[in-house]
């Protein structure tokens, strides 16, 4: 492995395309914008930015448009398979350990999990600031905000080497210049192959159905009341009705069910 | 099988509920203000454990736990911001798989919610796992039996690295008002631009409405951030809830409260948005907001 | 600023069938070429019916079948003539498209325009996408010597500019080939895909394996003169209809409304039943044929495909991709032959007008060039049909216990209820002759 001189800045852009439709897949917002967090952060501390990312040979145009606009290197680290968060921070770990911050997104397109960044952080033994939705970068330290629940939002100061993850609204990806686009198309992405566990499960998928919920007990004294208030066949529930009509059609009807239920008069 | 729920200001996260009672009402309650918490958790949990560790920090509570729980084969966070953001420490630390993102966690299986909540993977999990649950997977159990409150002496770890803390605050007033609105019109992904965006809103302002957005809306940038409803975002609670364009994952409806009327409008009717409303309009979010407008804006000009 | 990474021989503008080619063709002969998309990948925005007829690949793709992305082998064509009850078709099937060499595919263009700009790309050209080419750069003197993007530091210098970019081109209005800018020369197509399992299309259409079937249709698109079309994928279908662009906006027409009636019409409803739709979608297709061409060359630059207005819609038959094709392919062999000569000046790119003139480009639109109008016009668009269906309705219906009437007596009986003249209708029979036969 060939290191530029300097202190690298890292960015793992995920560039996991397993999927079922996905010539129109790519890169998730988030990494989009922590790959231009990344490029700011760089222009503002004089640093390399090192775009890398785990996957099969689909993810190196991904990598190549990183490298357009305006990441020093591309590294790809192959895995031919899925791989969990765990070893993907693994075998991240392995290239990362010069990296001074190291930028993710907050979600991958497929796991989602935003896990991989917390388990980044540990593999490196570095700390963490996870679902960041704004930083301000000062001469030697990072201010940035997480989001918590509740609309409620955490302040952080970041000193040392850290992996911030940061959510899609952050930062917009510039556009590369035609001139860049041209100049790095014969750029050697630099391949690594490291031993690595490719994830088998045994699992199943099926589309997202929520789990059955425990009723209350429903009120009223005979079978028949109580049959009643869970199915509510008393009242005038409109629970269901679907319509496909005219956009015109379907926008009149959507106000007179508004008047109806009277939030408009 | 242990709850652990990060406690921030004696303030319990969402989710907790649903977390605890996935555990059998056992439940550890970490952070600043755990005795308070604790009294807040009573009518769920039944066995609860807290350890007072002032501000979160990741890294360090982590190793802590490691080492106090070696002996708990399943170990649950809720998928709060907190909790998806220790989980994975705490897995590594243990060298455990992590199931990220459950909607059910039992000794025999476990489901995951993938691709934003659009499918399920089942699978056989290993036999000592740490999970996060998601927000509103399943319901709350009431426990009516409550043991002592057991506490734990916190010891940092001075090797750990975590941020520096600054504050929390609270939620902004931009946010405020969607969380307090009694009607939100939400725009998601099948809104096709922003002016489309920019038409919505008017169209909930005529309607006396607060508008709000899934995260796909928010990352493109098209609205502020603080207007993000679901897990992550602002819960609201409003009366009437109009979703436009929105698929209803998980993560997003476990935000918008119990309203009492849902109209969705997808161009898929079998989207599990569309199983929760009282109103399915099947057709172009975009050319239904386009006559939604012209509508409101003749009926307004009329008045 | 300009980019000066690279100076290229030709940039070619537009990653369809007709720029693909075209680059492809000139990075074979050793040319250093770059494509210009404005979509995400090549052939992401692009849509047509559904049929593409690749033999003119023979010469540029070795053994193009192999991997050519095919939805289904066309072996089976029908023509079909509608009135609002009634279909008369005409349906030809032959095992012998089904094998090599082949005749006709269904393909879906995202896949098709992705694999035919690969094989560019892997023949040496540089394919760039997710940009849009704005204008035309000139030299001083008024050659056209590259273009200007979207992109920052987007201007492009070359030798050749090829403007691929597709029908009502920009970039041929703008360097002034077109004398006409007219919407009668347009028709709309509109397109629907349904989904339905491969299982029941083999048995609704009558085919198995990747055997696949063309429905051309006549009629039934309503007051809007047009023509409807019905193609079989693997397992979805298309159907759709091209529409008289005037008209269509005239009678406040949408054109999904029209593709729900061509559904609903009895002979087409039972093939379309019980299918969901994936896709809707539209485009504009140049339908006056040669009467609307513009210059094919300027000094350092081409126009080729439907920039050039070269897809062929006279009626029955609706080609564009072999058209755009082979205009792309022979521009390229035009653009090495002036660069041999070191004359990229629009008589240096005349090779390229000859070989349009001497293929089946320009002489197949010559012998239709009065089949848009004729396809189009009142008589074939709303009295033929009936005409002939009536016919065919007397003819096979059995009056009994009236004897069966001459199939004369029926002609003049059903040309007078119809008002039709025999004077038009042997001029239209002589013109049909002259363009069909
Ligand atoms: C840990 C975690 C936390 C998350 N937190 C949140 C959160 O707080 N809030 C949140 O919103 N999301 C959150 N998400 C993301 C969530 O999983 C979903 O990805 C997101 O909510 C999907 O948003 P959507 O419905 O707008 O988009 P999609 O799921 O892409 O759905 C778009 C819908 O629009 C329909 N559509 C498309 N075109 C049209 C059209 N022309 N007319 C009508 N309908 C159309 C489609 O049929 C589809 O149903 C979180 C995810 C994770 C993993
Ligand atoms: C409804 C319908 C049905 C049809 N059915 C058939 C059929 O069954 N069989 C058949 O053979 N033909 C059919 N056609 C015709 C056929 O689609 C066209 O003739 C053919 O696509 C022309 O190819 P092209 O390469 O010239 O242009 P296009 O395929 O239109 O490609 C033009 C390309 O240029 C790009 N572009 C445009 N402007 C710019 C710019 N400024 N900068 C960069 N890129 C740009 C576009 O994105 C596009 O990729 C049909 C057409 C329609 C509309
Ligand atoms: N295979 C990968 N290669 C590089 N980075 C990744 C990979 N998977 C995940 N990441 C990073 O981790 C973030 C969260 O991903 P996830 O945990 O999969 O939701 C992503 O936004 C990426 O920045």
């Amino acid at each position: 492995m060939k290191w530029v001189p300097g202190r690298p800045e890292i960015d793992p852009l995920s560039g996991q395309v397993q999927t079922p439709a996905n010539r129109f897949g790519g890169i998730s917002l988030a990494d989009q914008s922590a790959l231009e967090v990344g490029l700011q952060l760089g222009t503002r501390r004089s640093l390399d930015v090192v775009a890398i990312t785990v996957g099969g040979t689909r993810c190196e145009q991904s990598l190549r448009d990183a490298l357009a606009a305006g990441a020093r290197r591309a590294i790809r680290i192959d895995a031919a398979g899925p791989l969990s968060s765990a070893e993907t921070a693994r075998v991240l770990a392995l290239s990362l350990d010069h990296a001074s911050i190291i930028v993710c997104g907050d979600y991958s397109f497929d796991r989602g999990s935003g896990s991989v960044p917390a388990f980044l952080a540990a593999e490196l033994g570095i700390s963490q600031a996870l679902g960041v939705v704004s930083l301000t970068a000062q001469v030697h330290d990072l201010l940035v905000t997480r989001r918590l629940d509740g609309g409620r939002r955490e302040h952080l100061r970041i000193g040392d080497r850290a992996v911030i993850s940061v959510e899609g609204s952050v930062a917009q990806l510039r556009r590369a210049t035609l001139a860049n686009t041209l100049a790095i198309r014969n750029n050697e992405i630099e391949v690594i192959s490291p031993p690595l566990t490719i994830e088998r499960p045994v699992s199943t998928s099926k589309p997202f159905r929520p789990r059955p919920r425990t009723l209350a007990m429903p009120h009223g004294n005979s079978t028949l009341e109580r049959l009643n208030s869970i199915t509510n066949v008393a009242t005038t529930s409109t629970r269901g009705e679907q319509i496909e009509l005219d956009p015109q059609e379907s926008a009149a009807y959507i106000l007179q069910t508004l008047t109806h239920w009277g939030y408009i008069e | 099988m242990l709850a652990i729920v990060p406690v921030r200001q004696g303030v319990i996260p969402a989710g907790f509920g649903e977390t605890v009672s996935e555990c059998d009402g056992r439940v550890l309650l970490i952070g600043e203000g755990c005795r308070d918490a604790a009294a807040q958790v009573k009518g769920i949990a039944r066995e609860i454990t807290i350890v007072e560790a002032g501000t979160f920090a990741p890294a360090a509570w982590a190793r802590f736990l490691a080492i106090q729980l070696g002996g708990e084969d399943i170990i649950i966070f809720p998928a709060s911001p907190d909790g998806r953001d220790l989980a994975p420490r705490l897995a590594f630390e243990l060298g455990r798989s992590l199931y990220a993102g459950a909607i059910r966690v039992t000794t025999q299986r476990v489901d995951l919610a993938r691709w934003g909540g659009q499918s399920i993977e089942s699978l056989q999990p290993e036999p000592r796992l740490v999970a996060t649950l998601q927000i509103g997977a399943r319901d709350v159990v009431s426990s009516s039996s409550v043991g002592d409150v057991i506490e734990l002496e916190y010891v940092t770890d001075l090797t750990t690295s975590d941020p520096t803390f600054i504050s929390t605050t609270q939620p902004d007033t931009t946010s405020v008002d969607l969380a307090e609105a009694p009607r939100i019109v939400t725009g998601g992904a099948g809104i096709a631009s922003a002016d489309i965006l920019a038409k919505l809103a008017a169209v909930a302002e005529a309607l006396g409405a607060s508008l709000g957005a899934t995260r796909v809306v928010t990352d493109r940038g098209w609205v502020d951030h603080v207007r993000q409803i679901g897990t992550t975002g602002v819960v609201v609670a409003p009366k009437l809830y109009i979703a436009c364009g929105v698929s209803g994952a998980v993560q997003h409806t476990s935000g918008i409260g119990q309203p009492e009327h849902i109209i969705s409008i997808n161009t898929d009717p079998s989207c599990p948005m569309m199983h929760l409303a009282d109103l399915t309009v099947v057709g172009d979010v975009n050319e239904i907001i386009v006559e939604l407008e012209s509508l409101l804006t003749v009926t307004a000009g009329a008045k | 600023m300009t980019a000066e990474t690279d100076s290229f021989d030709a940039i070619v503008v537009g990653a369809g069938p007709a720029g693909s080619c075209a680059a492809l063709s000139l990075a074979k002969a050793g040319k250093r070429v770059v494509l210009i998309e404005r979509g995400p990948f090549p052939g992401s925005k692009n849509m047509y019916g559904g049929v593409v007829y690749p033999r003119i690949l023979d010469s540029l793709i070795d053994q193009w079948w192999i991997d050519m992305p095919v939805q289904r082998w066309v072996t089976r064509r029908t023509t079909m003539l509608l009135t609002d009850t009634q279909a008369f078709s005409v349906d030809f099937r032959t095992a012998a498209w089904g094998q090599i060499p082949y005749n006709g595919a269904t393909t879906y263009r995202p896949d098709f325009d992705n694999w035919l700009a690969k094989k560019a790309e892997a023949a040496g050209a540089v394919v760039i996408c997710e940009t849009t080419v704005t204008g035309l750069l000139r030299n001083s003197a008024g050659a056209v010597c590259g273009v200007t993007t979207d992109r920052a530091e987007g201007d492009l210098q070359a030798h050749v500019v090829v403007a691929c970019d597709g029908v009502n081109s920009f970039l041929a209005k703008q360097a002034g080939l077109y004398t006409h800018d007219d919407a009668s020369h347009f028709t709309l197509g509109a397109k629907e895909t349904l989904s339905l399992p491969k299982e029941v299309i083999d048995e609704r259409f009558g085919v198995r394996g990747l055997d696949g079937v063309d429905i051309e249709i006549l009629g039934g698109t309503g007051g809007v003169s047009g023509g409807g079309f019905l193609y079989t994928n693997y397992d979805t279908i298309g159907v759709g209809v091209v529409l008289k662009l005037t008209q269509l906006a005239a009678q406040k027409q949408r054109p999904e409304q029209l593709i729900a009636a061509l559904k609903s019409h009895p002979a087409i409803a039972p093939l379309v039943e019980g299918a969901t739709l994936k896709e809707y979608s539209a485009h504009l297709i140049p339908e006056a044929g040669a009467a609307m061409m513009p210059t094919f060359v300027a000094d350092g630059l081409l126009v080729a495909g439907d920039a050039a207005a070269m897809c062929l819609a006279a009626g029955i038959w609706l080609e564009g991709v072999n058209f755009a094709m082979a205009s792309g392919m022979y521009a390229a062999e035009a653009i090495v032959e002036a660069l041999a000569h070191g004359d990229t000046s629009a008589k240096g790119l005349a090779g390229y007008l000859k070989r349009l003139e001497s293929t089946f480009v320009l002489q197949d639109h010559r012998k239709l060039r009065r089949a848009p109008q004729l396809v189009l016009s009142d008589r074939v668009q709303h009295m033929y049909p009936h005409l002939v269906a009536n016919i065919a309705e007397r003819m096979f219906r059995v009056d009994n216990p009236l004897p069966k009437p001459g199939l004369r007596t029926i002609f003049s009986e059903e040309r007078k209820r119809l008002g039709l003249r025999t004077r038009d209708l042997l001029r239209d029979a002589y013109d049909g002759f002259r363009s069909f036969g």
